[in-house]
């Protein structure tokens, strides 16, 4: 399709052939300062997503459970939810910098809600029966956590997971693309600016391609701790 | 368990209304009923799951450690974690190291799968499982809300003998529930009869044919055939 296109357009530079980019593409990876771009990125991602994990999980596990602590903070969950992480970049900058710090600040508040919501509604019934028996083996309320009621959510959770490390790497994209510091989103506007269109679509490729093992990962884990499914 | 005058209602519904029954350790009782009579409303009560709304259960529920079996098997066992561990968690914090389960999961005919999970497991070893469950520890009250119910024929007849085994030298107050006059019989001392629409809890009577635990030939036997009879006739007339 790709070739289709840049032939009828008479192969304008921005369009480069299919060739090309393959061509450009392995020309990038055997450059060394590629790796530390590309590492910075995915270091960034991990960072704010293991950050959403650590603190979206262990909440959402409270409120789900908790009537009292749902009917308090779900307004606020409300509120901040529809608030698009983009928008919190400049605010961001302002009281962190510009350096990795606001990255990962950013991408943990745009992954800490498909955690969070989805931990909830994990959380919030498991079924009558469970919570029958729940109830009659009388379980101290951390045994009951952490025994019955995470593993039980854990399918909610991973779906959650899986959604906030799609968010993850456009949040990191998009900061990098805005501070122009490092990372592939700097990789992205300097082959732009520097006519490098090659190179601008090899790089896309590889951010392309890091989504795809995120998500290849996060299945495999799944399927390892969710082995009962 | 003494339980008396036990009246529930949801909204202008009256489901249950007049229930008087004792329990004895020791003597199981079974409670009979059509669909809609309110017996695992009752069980829910008994098991202190639900509130009721007038009416008296000494000691309360929730006083004497109880365990429920229902026929959702599926949903009462944690399919995360071994049959062991299934069984354990039953067990008070300080007994879990003791491995009093053992001995309950061998009762059941489960030893070898100890260490496997519920999925890899047949429906009806799973209700072996969720039986070794509600026996650990000894509790004091048995609840059964139709056990046996989602079971095929074969496996149901299975698990009536290993019920039958369990509840002759168990030392707990045990009521189940079921729509299957001959499993009452079968596992029960005594049977009652709860009447659709809350119209109270009629006692059918004392059941003893020969010693138990009983084996399958019981059930051609002239006096078993009569009681099957009779509380086949009073389940249509209630």
């Amino acid at each position: 399709m790709w070739e289709i296109i840049s032939l009828s357009m008479g192969r304008p530079l921005y369009v480069p052939s299919v060739f090309h980019i393959a061509r450009s593409t392995l020309d990038i990876f055997s450059e060394g300062w590629f790796y530390s771009e590309l590492f910075m990125t995915i270091w960034r991602c991990l960072a704010g997503l293991g950050l959403a994990i650590v603190v979206g999980i262990p909440i959402g596990l409270l409120v789900g459970r908790t009537k009292s602590l749902r009917a308090l903070l779900s307004p606020t969950i409300e509120a901040f939810r529809p608030l698009p992480s983009a928008a919190i970049i400049p605010v961001a900058i302002l009281f962190l910098g510009i350096d990795s710090e606001t990255n990962i600040f950013v991408i943990s508040y745009g992954c800490i809600w498909p955690i969070l919501i989805n931990t909830i509604d994990g959380t919030i019934s498991l079924g009558r029966t469970r919570e029958q028996s729940l109830k009659l083996l009388g379980l101290s309320r951390l045994d009951e956590l952490r025994l019955v009621v995470l593993p039980a959510a854990m399918p909610a959770v991973f779906t959650g997971i899986r959604i906030s490390a799609a968010i993850a790497l456009i949040l990191a994209i998009t900061v990098e693309l805005i501070l122009g510091r490092d990372g592939l989103g700097y990789v992205l506007v300097d082959t732009q600016r520097g006519y490098r269109y090659g190179q601008m679509y090899g790089s896309i490729a590889v951010i392309a391609f890091v989504g795809f093992l995120a998500n290849a990962s996060i299945d495999l884990m799944r399927n390892r701790i969710i082995h009962w499914r | 368990m003494k339980i008396e005058r036990l009246r529930k209602t949801f909204g202008d519904l009256v489901v249950l209304q007049d229930i008087t029954v004792t329990l004895t350790a020791g003597r199981p009782v079974a409670i009979i009923g059509r669909s809609g009579s309110g017996k695992s409303t009752l069980l829910e009560i008994l098991a202190g799951l639900l509130q009721y709304d007038s009416g008296s259960i000494l000691p309360e529920p929730g006083v004497i450690r109880t365990s429920l079996v229902s026929q959702d098997y599926r949903g009462s066992l944690f399919p995360w974690l071994s049959v062991r561990r299934n069984v354990q968690i039953a067990l008070p914090p300080h007994d879990r190291k003791k491995q009093i389960e053992d001995e309950v999961i061998d009762r059941v005919g489960l030893h070898e799968w100890s260490e496997r999970f519920p999925y890899e497991m047949s429906g009806g070893m799973r209700q072996r499982l969720a039986i070794a469950r509600a026996l650990v520890g000894s509790p004091g009250l048995l609840l059964f809300d139709e056990p046996l119910a989602s079971l095929d024929a074969v496996t149901r007849l299975e698990l009536q003998d290993l019920l039958s085994e369990t509840l002759a030298g168990a030392t707990s107050q045990t009521v189940l529930v079921t729509h299957d006059v001959e499993e009452a019989l079968y596992l029960a001392d005594e049977v009652y009869c709860l009447s659709v629409g809350g119209k109270g809890l009629r006692y059918l009577g004392s059941f003893n044919f020969t010693n138990r635990p009983y084996s399958q030939d019981v059930k051609f036997i002239p006096e078993f055939v009569a009681a099957r009879s009779a509380l086949l006739s009073a389940l249509n007339n209630s």
